[in-house]
């Protein structure tokens, strides 16, 4: 467990380190892939067709907000739909403009969540997204969950009437096949079950993971996954879901060790070292549960430092020397939490630099003559367990006490 | 020598300004009810929008239909129709909207102020700092003296 734990904290690390770096990948990779999904399947404009141009549009979305970015997606299915028909291109487009007014105005923020969803639907994981979504979202989340599953079925229907559309070109009645696809797409109970069912798991998982009992999260995650795979057998007995049932089990167990391992990155809270208080004040009487972070510190590397200088040193420098070295180790020992290392080593190291002499060793032997090297073994901070940063939410934004507690 | 107390609170208060509070003070312009009715005009707008371009779906889809029966159909009727399903649809996206935005608006509120209150905290450790900074420097002219 403590191997998670240091992995958990190297990964934290990293994270914190290379943030901007690391979201601006993972939205390219998102991007990347959504694009080149779309290219797979509707192919009909070369230009856009080109690898070079996937790519550099994929790069500039990196850097947009995630709203725009599902514009630039959308504008890349539409166009690339133009060249297959414009009737199915204009459809296309008024569709994605009537759930952008009808719904996505709304949640902003949470915009790729709709490309996200079909991209991991064709990746095999389309479970994650409700799970994740009722874990560390809101309840506004069902709306563009909704709307990806739209998207989803939308791009299948229109894969699966390719033949018939490319037949349909040359004929006299472009009506009939943008009638087709209006009919499938929305006389297909498959999308309104899977809708419905990823909204009831999004509202399990958020009211499970809010309720006050030890574990609530991880709780939330399994009752989530139950439900899905219930809704899903359910759905499957009286529609045609597109999805075996034996596929929905193993993805949905996949997803949600998936979301559990996000989840550990997340947050990890020790349940028992929970402290119950109870206190009161003028107006109330407060029962109070505060169950801390864990973080495990990962363990530095002992430095080891090798200085030489060909001066002799003098008893008296040897003395102030020891009595530096011995201050600075009895503040680590007395430090209790890592932020206190943390600070301690920031804070204490730069000083002890600039006024510890530098450590030269005397010869006995041979008093003069060489140069002689001493190598000085300074542990700087130990691995210590210890309550872990806390993410910043709205409610203790600018408290200074309570970094540790759930 | 760093002032980790001091450097925390910078830290905050620039993530805050990062994410939730560049649209907080953004908020902040408003009055809570300008700012409210400002979402429902847009609201109605959004709404406006996305039905002109649903009527145009469907009249494609029945496109048939309506130039077969372009003679004999009751306009009237269907007007009434339609304009009853879009002030319905404008009644509940408003009404949705105004508790929406307002929940949102006070919750605003709540972040800002905590905001201006640990900029004055970080004002007053600025105004120590400097006012020790000044007793140290007469501290030593009065030394030098």
């Amino acid at each position: 467990m403590m191997v998670l734990f240091e992995i958990r904290a190297k990964l934290t690390g990293i994270y914190q380190k290379y943030d901007f770096i690391i979201k601006t990948v993972l939205k390219f990779a998102l991007v990347l892939i959504t694009l080149m999904e779309i290219r797979s399947r509707f192919a009909y404009n070369d230009t856009l067709s080109k690898s070079v141009i996937v790519l550099v549009l994929s790069l500039f979305s990196a850097f947009l907000p995630s709203s725009l970015m599902v514009l630039v997606v959308i504008a890349y299915m539409v166009l690339q739909i133009l060249g297959l028909s414009a009737l199915m291109a204009i459809t296309v487009c008024l569709l994605c403009l009537i759930l952008y007014c009808f719904f996505l105005r709304f949640t902003p923020k949470y915009g790729a969540a709709v490309v996200a969803v079909p991209v991991l639907r064709t990746l095999g994981f389309p479970y994650v997204m409700p799970l994740s979504m009722g874990l560390f979202g809101n309840l506004l989340t069902i709306v563009p969950t909704s709307c990806g599953v739209f998207a989803y079925y939308m791009l299948a229907i229109i894969k699966d009437n390719l033949i018939t559309l490319q037949q349909v070109q040359d004929s006299d009645n472009p009506l009939a096949m943008y009638m087709d696809v209006i009919n499938s797409l929305l006389k297909n109970p498959a999308m309104y079950v899977t809708m419905f069912i990823y909204a009831v798991v999004i509202l399990v998982v958020y009211f499970i993971r809010r309720l006050n009992m030890d574990y609530s999260f991880e709780i939330s995650i399994g009752v989530g996954t139950g439900v899905m795979i219930v809704g899903h057998i359910i759905g499957a007995l009286k529609y045609d879901m597109g999805v075996g049932i034996f596929s929905v089990i193993i993805c949905s167990l996949i997803s949600s060790v998936l979301v559990l391992l996000f989840m550990f990155c997340y947050r990890a809270l020790s349940y028992s070292a929970a402290e119950h208080v109870q206190f009161e004040d003028d107006d109330y009487y407060y029962y109070v549960k505060a169950v801390p972070k864990l973080r495990v510190n990962s363990p530095k590397k002992p430095v080891k430092k090798v200085v030489t200088r060909n001066v002799r040193r003098s008893e008296e420098e040897e003395e102030l020397e020891d009595e530096i070295f011995e201050t600075m180790d009895s503040k680590f020992l007395e430090s209790t939490t890592g932020d206190e290392i943390e600070d301690n080593v920031k804070d204490e190291l730069p000083l002890a630099a600039a006024t510890a002499p530098k450590p030269v060793v005397t010869p006995i032997a041979k008093p003069i003559a060489k140069p002689i090297e001493k190598s000085i073994v300074k542990p700087i901070a130990k691995p210590v367990a210890a309550p872990a940063a806390k993410q910043v939410t709205e409610d203790d934004l600018f408290d200074d006490e309570d970094d540790d507690y759930k | 020598m760093i002032d980790t107390k001091k450097t925390r609170l910078m830290t905050k208060l620039a993530i805050y300004e990062k994410h939730e509070g560049q649209e907080d003070i953004e908020m902040a312009k408003y009055y809570k009810s300008d700012y409210v009715r400002l979402q429902v005009l847009k609201t109605i707008l959004a709404v406006t929008f996305g039905c002109v371009f649903l009527l145009t779906i469907i009249a494609v889809y029945n496109s048939e239909f309506l130039l077969d029966e372009a003679l004999v159909l009751n306009y009237k009727k269907i007007g009434k129709q339609i304009l009853g399903i879009y002030l319905l649809l404008i009644a509940v996206y408003v009404g949705i909207v105004v508790v929406g935005y307002s929940i949102k608006y006070t919750k605003s509120r709540g972040r800002l102020s905590k905001y201006y209150k640990a900029l004055g905290k970080l004002k007053k450790m600025e105004e120590t700092e400097e006012r020790r900074r000044e007793m140290e420097e007469d501290e030593r002219e009065d030394f030098e003296v």
